[in-house]
């Protein structure tokens, strides 16, 4: 499995196929029985070998979009997306800025100091992917994130995810059996029996 | 968290933290030990003054007869009942003679028969005369012999002195006979004056021995009360001085009478000056002989003179003055006092001029470095708490609302610890209110206040004497439920020798309204804390009391608010018994023959009077003359008193060390307990919040938060719960208080000590929500 910076790939299957697992495997949250995996030249696993600190490999390097977008209650909409930043050690006013850029680039600036309780379902999930992408990372991992959604914020949703890989040159693996969705990837990868399969996707154009 | 900005939500958390913190440093300012005194002032007042002297005494009867036999007999009739009004000559009763007649009918006989015998001899000496004049003749004649006339004459001699013998029976006779009837006249029992009946002491068939009295007269228009005052304060008691007596069965009507004499011995053991007082005019109804009057003196009004409320009258060291108030601090000034009159205004003689404005009440003792707060009355009234602040918090959410449900968890703790202070502080306030620098008790005990005590009561008089002793006075403490309108409060009652305020250990060293006692009965000092007001009325005992000054924070050992009343009302209330034993006290000593012995009429009243008057004191209070020092003079009356004596330090070290150990032991658990509850609350509280957060945790740790910033995260929450409850609990400590039954007193020390204990527990009730969060699995936040 092989993805390239800027592309948006999909990981599909039927339930309990080991598309989660995967999953947090890729996102260093679980260590691998076997093989190797590489994030751009840096060996992150090698058959039971892996980097100390996996938790900065996590924090630095990959960004991640639930479900549910699991904000933090208790901090406003900027604040939660400037906080990945705020951990890695960026000043607090240049950590605001790039959070408010990707508010913007997402159009939920309006909504800059609410409350995650005061936002919609759709706009939740925008801050959620706003936060993702705030470090810059190589990789986004996203885990059903139209799942909530209807057609047409599931949609609006994929091709932020599509627009934010060509800009930031992201790499991003959504997990999704969204039916409305799948269409719209042009590589896929499917669990089949414990396999993986690549296959070509529609690439339906998002507008 | 590091780095965080501050968002509205922080701005929001300190636009009530902050106002939270402002009134915890408010509180601490202005409350407690570090609060200045709120006192009253009062300007010195230049007025007349009528002076007054109070006492109180029984009505008696000026003469009174006791009618009873000179000789024993058996009552046979009895005329009168008492209260029965009786002419003069008028036949009250008949002794039955027994053989009284028999005696005159044989003193009538002997008369008799010594009447004729005086006849006989009185022939035999005619006879012998005429024979003798015969014979004398013949003899002239030489008819016969010198030796027949001799025997003539001799035999005239013999009859001359029988009949002077016969002369004299007769007369003793005579006299006997007389006797007789005298003593048989002397069985009616006659009215000497016009009067009434008192008393009928026996019924007729009853045997009466001679001096016995059957019946007592009194003449109405001859009664007077017999008072008594206290010698220190009977300055200006003369004869002929106006009066108004006040019966205890007609309260609030005085009836007018006058000082007939001030009685030429005093009463060495009670110390009071005696005086018989008369009505203007005969009472109708005539009062029970015995019954208790309240008589007070008016004297000799003083012109206008500067005067004060002696509830200003405080001692600082030895001096005695006042304090004013200059440039905001206070300034002790001596000031010599004159008159004053029972409405507590002293005449100032030296030291103060008029308009002079001096702190009159004060909630607590002043010292020259007291902080002091000018109110304009009543300092003890406390203001009523705004629920502002409380509503505000509680508008907060959960996480506020939990901190005040720690808070007030963590006000119990403050207060259990302020309570063992008070107990601590209650002892302190009960020594030093005293004004004691020695406490001399029963010989062996730790009195008066850890165990009974008993001290003759003029055994200070000794102590006065002894070297180094500027001042000791007597001193009762009693511990008795007193009524208060129809409900009862437990009280300390302390009896408080006369003397001069500020000057007589013992008496409340300052007040916060009203002012000292200046009758020597029936009057009241209440703590505040019992609930009295000025004007109540006090039940003691049979007696009742008038609240006429009030004070703050004098209260015994275990917290009971104290009431001073005079020494000599204190003794009875101690020692008296209620009327029902008073009475069967009374048949017991009556039926005890050796008590009653008829003979001895006075006695059995003796006997009875002794068994109702007490004539001890609990311990005697002693206040050292400058440069002595207190074990040294201890020791000297211990030695040479025989009694046990007990400085300060002692004296503190029985209260906190023996009387109040075991509480503060109690209290020490329940602090154990309540920390531990505290803890657990503490631990619970912060793992809910923790649990409520484990996906937001889940994802902080995806997106790769260290495990120390998590940690962090939690104790600040834990903390900030300690801080909140803190300030909670130290408010609502502080506010609730003063509402407490016992003295609580919340002093800095435990404050820091609370504060930092919270923090401890805090930080270890955390440690289980920390270890929780560090086991969350970052996974959970991408489920699966």
């Amino acid at each position: 499995m092989q993805v390239a910076p800027g592309e948006v790939v999909g990981l599909i299957g039927p339930s309990g196929s080991g598309k989660s697992t995967l999953l947090k495997c890729l996102g260093a949250v679980i260590d691998p029985t076997a093989g190797h995996m590489v994030l751009g030249d840096q060996v992150i696993y090698d058959n039971g070998w892996k980097v100390r600190d996996l938790r900065a490999l996590r924090r630095d390097q990959i960004g991640f979009v639930f479900q549910a977008p699991y904000l933090i209650p208790f901090l406003d909409v900027t604040d939660n997306v400037a906080l990945l930043p705020m951990l890695a050690g960026v000043p607090n006013a240049a950590a605001r800025a790039r959070a408010l850029e990707l508010l913007t680039a997402l159009d939920v600036q309006h909504r800059a100091r609410a409350m995650p309780s005061q936002l919609s379902g759709g706009e939740q999930q925008r801050v959620a992917i706003a936060r993702g992408l705030v470090n810059r990372p190589p990789v986004i991992l996203a885990d059903e994130p139209t799942a909530p959604l209807d057609s047409e914020r599931a949609l609006a949703v994929m091709r932020i995810l599509n627009d934010m890989a060509r800009q930031y040159q992201t790499a991003i693996i959504v997990v999704t059996h969204d039916e409305k969705i799948i269409p719209t990837f042009k590589r896929i990868y499917h669990i089949r029996d414990g396999v993986t399969v690549e296959e070509a996707g529609e690439g339906r154009d998002l507008g | 968290m590091k780095g965080l900005p501050i968002s509205g939500r922080t701005l929001a958390v300190l636009a009530v933290v902050v106002p939270l913190l402002a009134l915890l440093v408010y509180v601490a300012l202005y409350s407690g030990p570090l609060a200045p005194v709120a006192v009253t002032l009062e300007s010195v007042q230049s007025r007349p003054l009528s002076p007054a002297l109070f006492g109180i005494g029984t009505v008696e009867a000026r003469h009174s007869y006791q009618i009873g036999p000179t000789a024993t007999g058996r009552l046979e009739t009895l005329l009168v009942e008492v209260g029965d009004r009786v002419q003069a000559g008028q036949v009250l009763g008949e002794i039955d003679p027994v053989e009284l007649d028999d005696r005159v009918s044989a003193q009538e006989s002997a008369l008799k028969r010594n009447q004729a015998a005086l006849r006989e001899a009185q022939a035999r000496l005619s006879f012998a005369r005429s024979q003798a004049q015969r014979y004398e003749q013949m003899w002239e004649r030489h008819l016969i012999s010198e030796e027949a006339v001799t025997a003539k004459r001799q035999e005239l001699q013999i009859a001359q002195a029988a009949h002077a013998a016969a002369s004299e029976d007769l007369a003793r006779a005579g006299s006997d006979r007389n006797a007789a009837i005298a003593q048989r006249g002397n069985l009616t029992l006659i009215a000497p004056v016009a009067g009434i009946v008192a008393r009928r002491n026996v019924d007729p068939g009853t045997t009466v021995v001679a001096g016995q009295a059957v019946v007592e007269l009194i003449d109405p228009s001859s009664l007077w009360v017999n008072v008594r005052f206290d010698q220190i304060s009977a300055g200006g008691l003369a004869a002929g001085l106006a009066a108004d007596i006040e019966l205890r069965s007609r309260a609030g009507a005085s009836l007018p009478g006058r000082v007939l004499r001030i009685e030429p011995m005093a009463d060495a053991v009670t110390e009071e000056t005696l005086a018989k007082v008369v009505f203007a005019g005969i009472p109708e109804p005539l009062p029970p002989i015995g019954e208790l009057a309240e008589v007070t003196v008016r004297l000799p009004p003083v012109a206008t003179a500067p005067v004060l409320n002696n509830a200003a009258i405080r001692r600082d060291g030895e001096r005695v003055g006042v304090w004013q108030l200059v440039d905001g601090s206070p300034r002790f000034v001596e000031v010599s006092f004159g008159a004053a009159d029972l409405d507590g205004q002293v005449q100032v003689l030296d030291g103060l001029k008029e308009g002079d404005q001096v702190i009159v009440y004060s909630e607590k003792a002043i010292s020259a470095r007291s902080r002091i707060r000018v109110v304009d009355a009543d300092p003890g009234k406390r203001p009523v708490i705004s629920l502002a602040g409380r509503d505000i918090l509680h508008s907060w959410g959960k996480f506020v609302f939990t901190g005040i449900g720690l808070g007030l968890l963590i006000g119990v703790t403050l207060v259990m610890a302020g309570v063992y202070r008070g107990m601590v502080d209650d002892g302190k306030a009960l020594l030093d209110n005293s004004g004691a620098e020695l406490w001399v008790v029963q010989q062996d005990t730790l009195g008066p206040y850890a165990e009974s005590s008993s001290v003759n009561d003029d055994v200070y008089r000794s102590i006065l004497a002894m070297p180094g002793v500027a001042a000791a006075a007597n001193v009762t403490y009693l511990t008795m439920q007193v009524r208060r309108g129809q409900a009862d409060v437990r009280a300390m009652i302390v009896g408080i020798a006369p003397g001069r305020v500020g000057a007589t250990p013992g008496w409340p060293p300052y007040l916060v309204a009203g002012r000292q006692l200046t009758r020597g009965h029936f009057e009241a000092v209440a703590d505040i804390a019992t609930g009295f007001r000025l004007g109540d009325r006090i039940g003691i005992r049979r007696n009742h009391y008038t609240v006429v000054g009030l004070t703050r924070r004098m209260v015994s050992s275990s917290g009971d608010p104290m009431v001073f009343i005079p020494l000599k009302d204190a003794q009875e209330a101690q020692f008296l018994k209620d009327n029902d034993a008073i009475w069967q006290s009374r048949r017991r000593t009556e039926a005890n023959p050796a008590f009653n012995r008829p003979g001895v009429p006075g006695l059995l009243q003796a006997v009875i009077d002794s068994q109702a008057a007490s004539t001890v004191v609990n311990a005697i209070l002693v206040r050292l003359e400058p440069g002595h020092a207190p074990d040294a003079v201890a020791e000297s009356i211990r030695r040479w008193k025989r009694l046990t004596v007990y400085t300060r330090t002692q004296m503190e070290g029985i209260l906190v060390g023996k009387l109040i150990a075991t509480s503060a032991r109690q209290i020490g658990m329940f602090l154990v307990i309540l920390a531990v509850v505290s803890a657990a609350i503490v631990a619970f509280i912060i793992y809910t919040l923790t649990m409520d957060k484990i996906r937001e945790i889940a994802v902080l740790k995806l997106i790769g938060t260290r495990n120390r910033t998590i940690a962090w995260m939690i104790l600040q929450q834990a903390l900030a719960l300690g801080v909140i409850g803190f300030v909670v609990g130290k408010i609502t400590a502080t506010f609730s208080a003063p509402y407490f039954p016992k003295h609580v007193l919340l002093v800095p020390q435990d404050s820091i000590a609370g504060f930092l204990a919270v923090m401890l527990i805090c930080v270890l009730a955390s440690l289980v929500a920390i270890r929780m969060a560090l086991r969350v699995d970052p996974a959970e936040a991408i489920g699966g």
